[in-house]
């Protein structure tokens, strides 16, 4: 094992150990603030599947999470779901409508593709906020949390913030161990050959556009399940979860920490809501200094916290490594 | 292996390609040659599949292939490269030819196994890259290669999906005299026993690879046959090689 990859292990060792032990650490508050962390990270690195790894910058993705948040809170109130089946449902409904929105949207590069997501994200918004009936429009619908089965185990309470928080942090872990592990597959690699090059893809063998229906789907889903978290998590859910700030949210979200490192949304997530909770205290103000990291960042550091990271850690520690390189070119 | 049959393509009025016959056997060693737009390249887009044809058919291995998408017409046996380098830039050598390699193996839509663990994919393209000479440069971003080395992965890329035919538009485009001699050896090399259609201006080039050569100007074929043929050729000469001062 290099150096590098053990240090790497070593991290990831250490947060989990963290993330075990949180709630011993923080209070109830703010262990609530960590499964939102946890919730709108996964969304956050579902949204970065298409961003940062295929390059399609969408700017509908809260119509995946809205229709998972969606899902689950009805399937509890109207259908009795317990816990799991619930938010697996939420991400179905999601893998489903990435389906049928991929269909069309994936057909389409850069600015349309953009505008096309944009478009297909307004319209659900309308169509949540139309159909009283099933959504409770602007008032929307409200379901408690309900108990997670575990066979042999029985019913485990999910009213107590400790028990939801254990759950949310491995129903996430598990997840981004998915997400991480495909970035390693045939279908992930030839996710980032397609931001690189789509047109090449076609020539040596790619069914480029079945690939990028595909890649729409696993997408999707993630987001259906962050959004049946998120709607289980409120106990409601409203057109707030599928409106287009939601859309814009992750999109910034995912800028800040960088798109272009796995890791990077999760940072991005955790640094502005955290941000947001500390200063919503301070002032009323605080979208108003979220805006101006965010625009600093896109001005200054495109490659977002991530990447400031790294160009740091680069200039700490690289300058050795990066010497020997030069010598090894020149050899 | 290769039939072309009254092949057109105009853009609007524009008439590119008006009337192409051309026939490759297998395993014959094909050039085309002919003034700047002259229509080699959109020949080539629509042999590939890059464009439709306006009329008229193309075979390959008796299959008609004139109406398939670039992906079939790759997975039948016909690989192309291209004239301006067309790589993954922010992918690494060897992620490069791998992701060829994965095609013609099939594995396009795993996300279960990581590519990693897939010893013979991996090693099968390091083979490639030992071929094209990058060996070295496995782990490097293609993008920040030499020019050179581009071109050399360029047609790594074609090679690994072992197509029974290659199309190689201009390998030599912009290469130093020292560069062009490099890969003429490598095309040459890494081409045996395939069939090989390449568009070239390089002379010596030209008449160094092919056996056929065929001239096409203003969309249309000019002239083919063997290399002493086409060098006395008086149209020929009249219409580039007299003018040319590659030649």
């Amino acid at each position: 094992m290099t150096r590098r990859a053990l240090t790497n292990w070593l991290l990831l060792a250490a947060g989990l150990v963290v993330m075990a032990v949180m709630p011993a650490l923080v209070s109830e508050y703010n262990l609530n603030m960590v499964v939102t962390i946890l919730i709108y990270s996964l969304f956050a690195l579902s949204f970065n599947i298409l961003f940062g790894q295929a390059g399609l910058l969408s700017f509908g993705h809260a119509a995946y999470f809205g229709v998972g948040a969606y899902t689950s809170v009805i399937l509890f109130k109207m259908a009795g779901f317990s816990l799991l089946p619930g938010i697996l449902g939420a991400s179905v409904a999601g893998g489903i409508l990435g389906l049928l929105l991929g269909i069309f949207v994936v057909r389409l590069n850069g600015t349309y593709f953009a505008l096309l997501t944009l478009a297909f994200n307004a319209l659900l918004y309308a169509g949540a906020e139309k159909w009283r009936g099933l959504t409770g429009g602007e008032d929307g619908v409200a379901a408690m949390r309900p108990d997670l089965y575990i066979p042999g185990l029985g019913d485990v309470g999910m009213f107590s913030t400790l028990h939801w928080y254990y759950f949310v942090l491995i129903v996430v872990l598990l997840s981004t161990l998915f997400c991480w592990h495909f970035t390693k597959t045939p279908l992930g690699r030839l996710n980032e050959c397609l931001r690189e090059n789509e047109d090449r893809a076609r020539f040596i063998g790619y069914n480029v556009y079945a690939s990028q229906v595909v890649v729409n789907i696993i997408s999707a889903f993630f987001a259906g399940l962050a959004g049946g978290l998120a709607g289980a998590f409120q106990e409601f859910v409203t057109v707030t979860f599928i409106n287009l700030d939601k859309a814009s949210e992750v999109l910034i979200m995912t800028f800040v920490g960088g798109s272009g490192t796995f890791w990077g949304p999760i940072l991005g997530v955790s640094f502005l809501t955290y941000l947001n909770q500390w200063l919503s205290d301070l002032t009323e103000h605080w979208t108003l200094i979220q805006g101006i990291i965010f625009v600093a960042l896109v001005m200054y550091a495109p490659q977002g916290l991530s990447g400031l990271l790294i160009s740091v850690k680069d200039r700490l520690l690289g300058a050795r490594a990066a010497r020997m390189a030069t010598a090894k070119e020149t050899r | 292996m290769l039939e072309v049959k009254n092949l057109c393509k105009n853009f609007g009025p524009l008439e590119i390609i008006c009337g192409i016959d051309l026939q490759v056997a297998e395993g014959q060693r094909h050039a085309i040659i002919g003034p700047n737009g002259a229509g080699k390249t959109t020949f080539f887009n629509l042999l590939s599949g890059n464009y439709k044809p306006s009329s008229g058919e193309i075979y390959f291995k008796g299959q008609k292939i004139s109406n398939l998408q670039p992906h079939q017409i790759n997975r039948l046996g016909l690989g192309r490269s291209f004239q301006i380098t067309n790589v993954f830039p922010g992918l690494s050598v060897l992620e490069n030819v791998r992701s060829v390699v994965l095609s013609r193996h099939g594995i396009r839509f795993n996300f279960f196994r990581t590519v990693e663990r897939m010893a013979a994919i991996n090693q099968e393209s390091m083979e490639i890259l030992e071929q094209i000479g990058l060996a070295e440069r496995a782990g490097h971003l293609a993008g920040e290669m030499a020019y050179g080395e581009q071109r050399a992965l360029e047609i790594g890329l074609v090679l690994a999906s072992n197509p029974e035919m290659v199309l190689l538009d201009e390998p030599t485009a912009g290469m130093s005299v020292d560069e062009t001699r490099e890969a003429v050896k490598l095309v040459d090399r890494v081409t045996q026993g395939k069939t090989l259609m390449i568009i070239e201006h390089d002379m010596e080039v030209v008449f160094t690879l092919a056996d056929v050569i065929t001239v096409i100007n203003y969309g249309q074929v000019l002239a083919s046959g063997p290399p002493d043929e086409i060098r006395n050729h008086p149209k020929v000469k009249e219409a580039y090689l007299g003018t040319g001062a590659s030649c």
